[in-house]
Order: C-alpha cells, then structure tokens, then sequence
C-alpha cells in the first residue's frame, strides 16, 4: 500500500486516463486504496458505519475533483488527505450538534470474550492504537499507510514535519509504554 | 529514532488493514465511475424549439428593421404615446388608479384580529 510501491506508480496515469474520457480507470484506483482509506477513517471515526461513509464521501469527492489533482504528486496523499478532512469535518459537526464533549473512545468498554480474543500481538497492538489520543492515533496509522513518507503524512495533516515527527514519536512510546504493560 | 523502536516498526508494518465492508466497493463506483449521466438543463425537443423561436424573432427584427415603413410608424407610435402622458387628464386618472391600488394593498395587508377558539362556550 506504500505509494512508493510499483504498482502506485501507475496512479497518474490512471487519474489521467479517467480523465480522458474512460472513468473506469478511476475504478482501478477505488480498487487499490479502497481498504487503506476506509482504514484511515476507521481509525480516526472509531465507528465502521461512519468509516464507510466518510470512505465513500472521499472518493466521492476525489472523483469529482479529479481535474484539480497535481500531476506528479501521490494519488495516495491526495486521498488520504481528502478522506482525513472528510473524517475531520464530520466529527467537527457531531461535536456542534452534541451537548457533551465526545468520549475519547466511542467503543465500549471489551467484554470477557473480545479481551480473550485480543490475546493476538496483533489485537493488542490494535487495541492499544485505538487507546492513543485522537492526533497520535491519526499521525501512526498513516505511518502505517505511507511507511516512513514524513512529508506526506505532514501534508495530509496540514501540519509541520517537526510536529508530525514530535507526534510520532510520543505514539511509538505511548504503544510501547502500552504494549509493555499488556 | 527508527532504531529506537525497530520491533514496533516491524510489528506495525506487520498488521493487516481493517477489512471495509461488503459492498463498500459497489456502491463507491455506483456513485462515481456508474452514475448516470446528469440530466441536461434542456432536451433535444426544447433546444430545437428554443432555436427556432430564436430565428423567428431575428428574422422579424431584420424584417422590421430594414422596412421604412416601420421606422416611421415606429416614430409616429412613440410621438403619440408621449403626447397622451403629456396631457394632465391622463396623469390625474392615472395617478387616481395608483392611488386607489396602493389604498386597496394596505387595506388587505392589515393584521386580521383572531379570536381565540373555546370549546362550545362563548
């Protein structure tokens, strides 16, 4: 899912080739970060319905403006940040629209059977992304997606490199801190 | 720093994706790459018809355009309609129709009183 991977490098022709007139190339890119962006919007929504719907609102939008998108520049930057301010924006409405301040995690608390089940190192280490506050959640799991991409995960987030690698690095020790005590 | 947490690394990079769910996919190119075409402001019929009143009216205006005989007559219609507001007993009766138009609008815009519904007793 990197973008530097072989098969990212075919994005702009594909964004070109919708483009063109044969919007079914578009198809081809749902295809290929269909799962990473509906994952971004996991992570930062916490709620699958929600997720969902922000993931086909980004792509929604991606589509209809497809025309603006930079030549040259990561298709998977493009989406992820239009899938992040898509997530941004819905949780910025549900906090007007809410009399209390959202819980920091909307999940319920695991019962006996999810906390069996989260004996995987990969369950854990999930749980303990999902515990992370809202910007370190969000700055690790596009880590995750663009790999070690600082710039993009800083032009995703709007925010500056130093701050995204601040960020990421108080997320690594907060998982471990996490991960250590689990 | 990437050395400091190298194991964290490898286990994240490790980690598989959430699943979307069933259908996400579908019902992204439904609303992207398979939506219909939207519909065009006019229709074929509307646009041909539109076209063709179009090149009715400029070709009465070239018409009417051209012909001296119009232009004078265009002249003398213009003339008249000036002397007729030029004469004060039109202008009274036209201020007359005026007045009692505007009189009329403020009489029916007034607030109706409503009285409040009892049930059976006055």
């Amino acid at each position: 899912m990197n973008a530097s991977s072989p098969a990212a490098n075919d994005d702009g022709i594909l964004v070109a080739t919708a483009l063109a007139g044969r919007p079914e190339a578009f198809g081809t890119l749902v295809e290929r970060y269909e799962r990473a962006v509906y994952h971004l919007c996991l992570r930062t929504m916490r709620d699958p319905e929600e997720a969902a719907d922000c993931a086909q609102e980004a792509f929604f939008k991606a589509f209809r403006s497809l025309a603006t998108f930079k030549p040259g520049s990561r298709f998977s930057t493009w989406i992820f940040s239009i899938a992040y301010h898509a997530c941004c924006d819905r949780l910025g409405r549900k906090k007007r629209y809410s009399n209390d301040e959202l819980p920091e995690r909307a999940d319920p608390a695991p019962g006996p059977a999810a906390v069996a089940e989260q004996n995987d190192e990969a369950q854990l280490l999930r749980a303990a992304i999902e515990a992370l506050p809202e910007k370190y959640r969000t700055v690790i799991t596009l880590y995750h997606l663009q790999g070690r991409q600082y710039e993009e995960i800083a032009e995703v987030l709007k925010l500056p490199m130093g701050t995204v690698k601040t960020h990421l690095f108080r997320a690594k020790e907060l998982l471990r801190k996490a991960l250590v005590t689990e | 720093m990437n050395d400091e947490f190298d194991d964290l690394d490898r286990a994240l990079f490790a980690l598989p994706l959430e699943a979307p769910p069933p259908g996400l996919r579908e019902s992204i190119l439904r609303a992207t790459v398979y939506a219909p075409a939207p519909e065009p402001a006019f229709r074929t019929w509307e646009i041909a018809a539109i076209g063709a009143a179009l090149a009715v009216a400029v070709w009465l205006g070239i018409l009417l355009a051209t012909d001296r005989a119009f232009g004078a007559a265009l002249t003398l219609g213009a003339l008249a309609l000036g002397r007729a507001f030029s004469d004060p007993a039109t202008l009274t009766w036209l201020s007359v129709g005026g007045g009692i138009a505007i009189w009329l609008t403020i009489v029916n815009s007034a607030p109706r009183l409503r009285l409040p519904i009892r049930n059976g007793k006055a």
